[in-house]
């Protein structure tokens, strides 16, 4: 058995030794997506910087204090909240009604004056509406605004000692990762998780090209020696991507772990042995290699996207969090971004529990399948 | 001329066999973009329509008409998502689920409280968040800035003096996810067209078909040609799954009409096939086609507003890149359309579209003869050869 295991994984690194084609899905879906989200969250609004006018009408103190705020307000968190232009009516009117401008705040004639006289005061959002996502984020951004002024926490120093009802958070992590940051690390795993998936299923399908796959099952080797032996030499295989992807996030985001490094090592090698066997199975399916590749980078993207790769999925009501659980990706990125940016070991043990049992499900599946296989040639 | 169309009609004719016989390959193509919606669906609808859990310890012994009332506001489900789903527990489960992650806020509301705001003191709420990531520690925080802000206004007005009113553009504000839809139909035809005619050029290498297919004396153009008109057909294809899923969630259907929706799509589709055809011509292999199309029409989803309206831009060289591509112009005109049913931009976008689209489709045959780099010398002698020896084993 172990000299057939042996022999399996020799063939399988000197496949891909013949052919390295597999790493080209693996940089390139990573890298994409990291260009994309890094051009969505520095330029197309996102949680960096929400482009909004700001007209003031009025030149009390008052005002002026609101102004201030809206202008200089920052989350406590390191995101900016807006990215403010002071405009004058008609030109912010025109601008908005032209489509160049979103949103814009109007402080009206008389802000000051009301607050004075004990009246209500009011500022006005105009906001174009394009979808309730666009208005939810202005919406609490200028109410937040509008607590700070009632709590008379001005700029620069935002004090709300005084407030009636203060507001006192406390994080988890001693920073918080941003979302290039976060995505810098998905990065890392994605590539990963693309290589173990297409790497084997471009594998599995080019043995059923060749033919060579009707060879390999009706010798006299045990299903078992071939399936792991598949599995184990997928991660080398898959390792050496980390040598082109972990150069690049760090020049290009500055991003370093944080976390335990044997940990996250543990972390890749398990979702690896969980993902393999998922590859094999797309291969088995599609039999050919461009069907095989687009299976994997469809089954790869979507689960990221699922399993929380752009944001975590923790965040997810329950009813909808089932779904992403049952997912092997959704715990590989948990797991993943948990160590990454905290030093921790708590909290692991279900993410790892469930790897395991996704390889040891997945490995009797390519099982079945394969069995299959032979009984069909 | 005549010949012409008869080959471009054969190439379609080839082209849409071909399909047919890879039936699996497009149900993978459609199922693509529709799978992200699912992904975005599942990423988004849980948080935007039922809320965040949120833990939430009184600590106050004497809970009174104060924190009765910030309890109620905090718990009532908001018109502006996400509304926050509290579940009462003690300080130390609280504490053990946060810390294993399970629960990402807790709201304390301390000893004491009830009577700081009876005698106008002041007094605080403890808010523990899970900071793992920007956008979700702000998703978790504003809300509870929402909450305490109506508190205020409703129930301490005397601390209140400003209020705001919020004036919106249009008369309906869709959901995020019925947006999403409505753009990943157009990134469905971008994505489909792209790959269709990339794969169908890397099959003919694979296949070693494109050298008879060239050295059958036909026009290369109607090759070609027939090629980008049966993916631009195929991209359209899954487009009506992309109306039918939020009318079906949501009962919302946009505005326009799907004429001036087609002529957009269409040189689109016809632009992304051209591409297609010669990054199936140059690349020459599926493994780098597939990710490269998938990934490019995600580039340009992202870029041209399907996620969040370009609107939001500042000011840089990316965003001016990404507004003024034609692939954008697309998006923009069909998001306002769809959206308010203004095409104020449509004139000038279908002129860019279409001027783009006509000046790829003339190019791209030609450019994709020229990359495919047939080497006709070695071609002939390789046919010659074969002939030969076909010649000498009928004699021997």
């Amino acid at each position: 058995m172990l000299r057939e295991l042996t022999a399996v994984i020799k063939k399988d690194l000197r496949q891909a030794k013949r052919d390295p084609r597999f790493v080209a899905p693996s940089l390139i879906v990573p890298f994409v997506l990291l260009l994309v989200y890094s051009i969505l969250w520095t330029s197309v609004g996102g949680g960096e910087s929400f482009y909004c006018g700001l007209v003031v009408l009025d030149d009390t103190p008052q005002a002026e204090n609101m102004a201030a705020i809206i202008e200089n307000m920052r989350s406590t968190t390191n995101h900016t909240w807006f990215s403010i232009q002071r405009y004058n009516k008609s030109e912010a009117e025109r601008l908005f009604s032209e489509g160049s401008l979103i949103a814009y705040i109007l402080i009206p004639e008389g802000f000051g004056d009301n607050i004075s006289s004990g009246e209500k005061a009011n500022i006005i959002l105009f906001c174009n509406n394009i979808n309730d996502d666009v208005v939810k984020n202005y919406i609490h951004r200028v109410e937040a605004a509008v607590l700070l002024f009632n709590q008379g926490a001005y700029s620069p120093d935002f004090n709300q000692t005084d407030a009636p009802i203060a507001i006192e958070e406390s994080y988890s992590y001693s920073q918080t990762p941003g979302n290039l940051e976060y995505m810098g690390a998905s990065a890392i795993m994605l590539s990963v998780i693309v290589c173990a998936v297409a790497g084997q299923a471009l594998s599995t399908a080019s043995e059923f090209e060749s033919k060579a796959i009707y060879e390999t099952l009706n010798s006299p080797s045990p299903r078992t020696a071939i399936i792991l032996g598949h599995t184990l030499a997928s991660i080398p295989r898959t390792l050496l991507i980390l040598f082109i992807t972990l150069p690049i996030v760090y020049i290009s985001l500055d991003v370093v772990p944080i976390g335990n490094p044997i940990v996250l090592f543990l972390i890749l090698l398990i979702t690896i042995l969980a993902l393999v066997p998922f590859g094999e199975m797309i291969g088995i399916v599609t039999k050919k290699r461009e069907q095989a590749l687009l299976g994997s980078v469809l089954f790869s993207v979507v689960c990221f996207l699922m399993g929380g790769g752009l944001a975590p999925v923790a965040i997810l009501p329950i009813e909808f969090r089932i779904f992403s659980v049952l997912l092997p990706i959704t715990h590989s990125l948990t797991l993943w971004n948990r160590v990454f940016f905290l030093n921790t070991t708590t909290g692991l043990v279900f993410g790892f529990t469930a790897l395991v049992a996704f390889w040891v499900l997945g490995t009797i599946a390519v099982s079945y399948m394969t069995g299959r296989e032979v009984e069909r040639c | 001329m005549l010949i012409a169309l008869r080959v471009l009609q054969a190439s379609m004719t080839k082209e849409i066999r071909i399909w047919k016989r890879r039936p699996r390959m497009i149900a993978m193509i459609i199922m693509l973009p529709l799978l992200f919606l699912g992904a975005f669906s599942i990423l988004m609808g849980g948080v935007y329509t039922m809320g965040i859990d949120v833990a939430l310890v009184v600590e106050e012994e004497h809970p009174g008409f104060y924190t009765n009332a910030l309890i109620e506001t905090l718990s009532e489900p908001d018109p502006i998502p996400p509304s926050l789903r509290l579940t009462q527990m003690d300080a130390e489960t609280a504490n053990t689920l946060f810390q294993n992650g399970e629960i990402q806020l807790v709201i304390i509301i301390p000893a004491g409280f009830e009577q700081a705001i009876k005698n106008n003191q002041s007094t605080s709420i403890i808010l523990k968040i899970n900071n793992a990531h920007e956008d979700m520690t702000k998703n978790l925080r504003m809300p509870v800035f929402r909450k305490l802000d109506q508190f205020y206004q409703e129930y301490l007005p005397q601390s209140a003096p400003v209020s705001f009113e919020y004036v919106p553009y249009q008369e309906h504000t869709f959901p995020r996810l019925a947006y999403m839809a409505w753009t990943l139909s157009i990134y469905s035809i971008m994505f489909t067209s792209l790959l269709t005619a990339g794969s169908s050029m890397t099959q003919e290498f694979e296949n070693d078909t494109l050298c008879e297919l060239i050295m059958s004396n036909q026009s290369p153009v109607s090759i070609y040609s027939g090629k980008l008109i049966v993916a631009v057909m195929i991209s359209h294809i899954g487009v009506p799954l992309f109306f039918a899923f939020p009318f079906i969630a949501y009962g919302v259907w946009p505005f326009g009409n799907i004429f001036v929706f087609l002529s957009l799509t269409v040189p689109l589709a016809l632009f992304s096939s051209s591409l297609g055809l010669m990054l199936g011509a140059s690349l020459r292999n599926s493994v780098y086609v597939v990710p490269l199309s998938s990934l490019l029409a995600l580039f340009y989803w992202f870029g041209g507003g399907g996620i969040a309206p370009l609107m939001q831009i500042t000011n840089g060289l990316d965003s001016l890149f990404l507004i003024f591509s034609p692939l954008s112009s697309v998006y923009r005109s069909a998001i306002t359309m769809l959206i308010s049913g203004d095409l104020t931009f449509y004139l000038f976008d279908l002129a860019t579209i279409g001027v783009f689209s006509m000046i790829m489709m003339i190019v791209a045959p030609i450019l994709t003869m020229k990359i495919a780099g047939i080497d006709y010398h070695r071609l002939l002698s390789k046919l010659l050869i074969g002939q030969h020896r076909i010649g000498r084993s009928r004699v021997t």
